[in-house]
């Protein structure tokens, strides 16, 4: 019984020292996205709470946890609640398998990939269900939109996984990360990473595909009847996904916690902080397209999906199986 | 679509030239007064 209690704690201490950082940095990465979004426009952004305005978010944080949370007299109240919350659980718990480093990452599963994209897959439902239980019409259109868009994506998305696994042999994430020593895939699957990073956006409602919260004609879509601490959870979550995705994107594409190159002075950095700067510079090109794009309209959101992402990516995973089997390329190591 | 058209849609050249300039934009001086701190002509006092 002892050791038992021992094991728990030992694993609610991890568990903390991830989620931790990872509300912080999330906060944190709500001020930059504000603020370059303001450079960009010449205005000059979140500036006066903090040293740069750095606590911007948790000043947002404390106004939204003292807000009153108004629960509309139509809505299907256990749902209504229950959405804000599966957002941010699945937005977190896909962390438990993202590496770190070598042996910074609390599960390392074997199947990591598989779980991630599960994981990110079934973030859709707290959107729909959002959209559904607030029975108004707004919401409504919302959470029909973000169900098709998100659905779309994740097909392209997962040929994309599989078109790396190819090439590593694993679903393993540390694996995906190690087989990359030599050389980043970013470079021989760079139409892979476009097309990864693009859809990533449409996964995450980021503009230019954010038409499941358009602001112009669908008020705010499924958050319209959300406030208080509950609209503060969907904001959370949205932005933990992001996270996840580009995250996702630095350790199949642009090697994970590896160093640029590995020579001397640049290999003395440690693992944790480049996994963190590929994060970062993923999530700034984030911003930076949320700031110059205009909204997709939404016939040409589902023709960007199906008929050029999917075919596209399907011809380049032939092209890279081809390639891989003619070259003798393709990994032995595990079966 | 003509030919450097499609050239244009499949290299993303104008989405990059536009990445460019908002990198470009950013460091230049904002247009806005930082107000409570600064004030401009007709602010209030």
């Amino acid at each position: 019984m002892f050791e038992y209690l021992q094991v728990l704690g030992q694993e609610i201490y991890k568990i903390l020292f991830l989620l931790i950082p990872i509300l912080v940095s999330v906060a944190m990465i709500v001020w930059l996205d504000r603020r370059v979004w303001g450079l960009v426009q010449k205005r000059k952004g979140p500036n006066v709470v903090g040293p740069f305005g750095l606590f911007q978010t948790l000043a947002d944080a404390l106004k939204y946890i003292f807000k009153e949370i108004i629960i509309p007299a139509s809505a299907n109240k256990v749902i209504f609640i229950l959405a804000p919350i599966v957002t941010m659980t699945l937005a977190l718990v896909a962390w438990a398998v993202i590496p770190m480093s070598e042996d910074l990452v609390i599960s390392d599963i074997n199947v990591g990939i598989l779980y991630l994209f599960a994981v990110s897959s079934l973030g859709v439902y707290g959107i729909i269900m959002g959209g559904w239980a607030s029975n108004s019409k707004y919401p409504f259109l919302g959470a029909i939109r973000s169900a098709a868009q998100m659905v779309s994506y994740e097909v392209s998305i997962g040929i994309i996984i599989i078109n790396v696994l190819l090439c590593v042999g694993s679903l393993n994430l540390k694996d995906i990360v190690l087989a990359q020593k030599d050389l980043w895939y970013v470079i021989p699957l760079f139409p892979m990473f476009i097309v990864f990073f693009i859809s990533a956006l449409a996964e995450t409602n980021r503009p230019p595909f954010d038409l499941p919260e358009a602001e112009a004609e669908l008020v705010a879509g499924y958050q319209t009847e959300y406030s208080g601490m509950m609209y503060a959870m969907f904001w959370l979550g949205e932005y933990a996904n992001i996270l996840l995705m580009c995250a996702m994107g630095a350790i199949l594409f642009l090697g994970g916690w590896l160093p640029i190159i590995d020579i001397y002075p640049i290999n003395l950095i440690p693992a944790p902080i480049w996994m963190i700067l590929k994060i970062l510079f993923l999530f700034f090109l984030f911003a930076l397209i949320k700031a110059i794009v205009p909204r997709y309209r939404y016939d040409q959101l589902m023709r960007l999906g199906w008929k050029i992402f999917l075919p596209f990516s399907l011809i380049y995973l032939v092209l890279t199986a081809s390639f891989l089997f003619f070259f003798d390329k393709l990994p032995k190591g595990n079966f | 679509m003509n030919l450097s058209r499609i050239f244009k849609t499949i290299f993303l050249i104008e989405f990059i030239q536009g990445l460019l300039m908002a990198i470009k934009e950013m460091f230049k001086k904002s247009k806005t007064i930082n107000y409570p701190f600064e004030k401009g002509p007709i602010s209030l006092e």
